[in-house]
């Protein structure tokens, strides 16, 4: 373990959320704006999910360069559709179940296999490193090897723009379903039920794919801590 | 039945990081109330009996009345109505020290009886004549020799190895500094060198050395008898 | 509960999905491993990060794309 003591405050363990979320705008006033015509709002909308909808059809087709045009082809699909969508799910619920059902039809035509059919590959194996921890042998075995450091990221380096990109590069490598499960749970702040609905996975794949997509983002943000030596 | 909460620094839930109402002036706190269903560790008031308490250790120390049913489980308690009756005054970093003291030099009693067992009798004297928890550190870690169990199954070098760790941590809960840590870590050191000396039947001893630890809190904190 | 195992269920715990008493035995672990503490804030704070993929720049020549069409719908 054990090596080192815990702080008493856990309660900081919770911390505050580093980095601002696009903040809370009125779905129903969105609808009605993109109704009217609204330019600057679509453009917000599209500037929101857009990036992500690339990165959650590129799970499902052959290319970045299919999945970029899987995402047009949603907005095509989302502008045609507007009028008639009915407020059921949330405008980005609906936006995202176009997406996959688009994408699923184009990865079929491309006779690929789904992410989803065959989850052995990304569900097995240690999380982290099997050194990570102390072996059998160890009187604290399955306890950290080396101590964990806490990150002391300045604020100008948590909203900085490179540690943005490290983020979307972590993501974009992740395995195909871990990537589209990150992506929508944390890039997107979807509810599991919603992200398992439109994935069509289980409740306990989709948090497999979760952790295991978590941890890796995790481990290379530690890699850029320590990289860009900040750590104090 | 008595009910206790261990809270961080002025009554705060080391988990929601919610502070709780306190007691004042000889009055207790605000009564607090869980609306909806509960549901363990998730939903509700968690309170915990005084065998649980060596689990829980934390900054500052609470009697808690309840009202109306409260659901058990194995180490905690949650109930929908509760409040912090008043505050044990006599849990801090005095006594946190001298639990902490305790559980280092009954760890060392473990490694020196293993040591026995296994026919190193010179290094169980020198870890008999330790006198202080910094000593101790240090003799404990060179009979040790490293950190691992030896193949023939032999217990005294994880065994000492536990008695320096206990001892390293009593020392940083006398530095001072996050002290409730520390003093949460010396127990449990002390209770996974108790299962481990047991062996087998490991689950039973550390039970054991857990209820040791709660009668210690009764007897020297709590004064229930 | 050892620290890989705290590292196992940490998002059953951060999801809620982690029955009651595996949860206790987590967060009494918590209480003796600052560690594991670390790891926990640094999951969060990932998490978090990862937040930010809506505040990615959308290509000039694919917003433009995607404006035309909605103009076009509007006019319409």
């Amino acid at each position: 373990m054990a090596g080192t003591e815990g702080r008493s405050e856990l309660s900081s363990a919770r911390g505050p959320i580093p980095a601002a979320r696009t903040p809370d705008h009125d779905p129903l006033a969105e609808l009605a704006a993109l109704r009217d015509g609204d330019q600057a709002t679509f453009a917000a909308l599209v500037g929101r999910l857009h990036p992500t909808m690339v990165r959650v059809a590129s799970s499902y087709v052959s290319s970045r360069a299919v999945a970029e045009e899987v995402a047009q082809d949603t907005w095509v699909a989302v502008l045609e559709q507007l009028d008639r969508f009915e407020g059921r799910s949330s405008l980005k619920t609906w936006i995202f179940r176009i997406l996959t059902n688009t994408a699923k039809t184009r990865g079929v035509r491309e006779r690929r296999t789904t992410p989803f059919s065959s989850l052995e590959t990304e569900t097995t194996g240690p999380v982290l490193p099997a050194d990570s921890f102390n072996g059998d042998g160890h009187r604290w075995a399955g306890h950290w090897a080396a101590p964990v450091e806490a990150w002391e990221l300045p604020e100008e380096r948590l909203l900085s723009s490179e540690l943005g990109r490290v983020i979307q590069r972590a993501v974009d490598e992740l395995p195909p379903a871990q990537r589209a499960v990150v992506s929508l749970r944390d890039g997107q702040a979807l509810s599991s039920r919603e992200v398992c609905d439109l994935l069509d996975i289980t409740e306990a794949n989709q948090r497999v794919l979760l952790h295991r997509g978590r941890t890796k983002v995790r481990q290379v943000v530690n890699a850029y801590v320590g990289r860009v030596g900040v750590r104090l | 039945m008595s009910w206790f909460k261990f809270l961080g620094h002025d009554a705060t839930a080391p988990f929601s990081g919610r502070p709780w109402p306190q007691p004042s002036g000889g009055r207790p706190g605000e009564w607090m109330t869980w609306p909806g269903p509960r549901d363990p560790c998730r939903a509700g008031l968690h309170v915990c009996r005084l065998a649980d308490l060596p689990l829980w250790m934390n900054e500052e120390l609470f009697a808690v009345e309840v009202d109306g049913e409260v659901d058990e489980y194995s180490t905690f308690a949650v109930t929908a109505r509760a409040r912090l009756s008043a505050r044990i005054e006599d849990w801090g970093f005095e006594t946190a020290h001298r639990l902490s003291d305790d559980c280092a030099w009954r760890t060392r009693t473990l490694a020196v009886e293993t040591l026995r067992l296994e026919g190193r009798d010179p290094e169980a004297a020198r870890l008999l004549l330790c006198r202080t928890a910094d000593e101790l550190r240090l003799v404990a870690d060179q009979v040790a020799h490293g950190e691992h169990f030896g193949h023939d199954g032999r217990l005294s070098a994880p065994l000492a190895g536990y008695a320096a760790d206990a001892a390293a941590f009593a020392d940083r809960v006398r530095a001072g500094g996050s002290w409730p840590a520390a003093t949460a870590t010396t127990a449990f050191i002390a209770a996974t060198a108790a299962r481990v000396a047991a062996g087998g039947g490991g689950s039973v001893a550390e039970s054991a050395d857990r209820a040791l630890q709660a009668r210690w809190l009764e007897q020297q904190v709590v004064h229930t008898s | 509960m050892s620290c890989r195992e705290v590292v196992d269920v940490l998002s059953d715990y951060l999801e809620g999905a982690l029955p009651a008493e595996r949860r206790a035995a987590l967060e009494q672990h918590l209480l003796t491993c600052e560690n594991c503490v670390n790891y926990l804030q640094q999951m969060r704070t990932s998490i978090a990060l990862t937040g930010r993929l809506q505040e990615e720049d959308v290509p000039d020549e694919v917003m433009d794309r995607v404006l035309d069409m909605f103009r076009e719908r509007s006019d319409s």
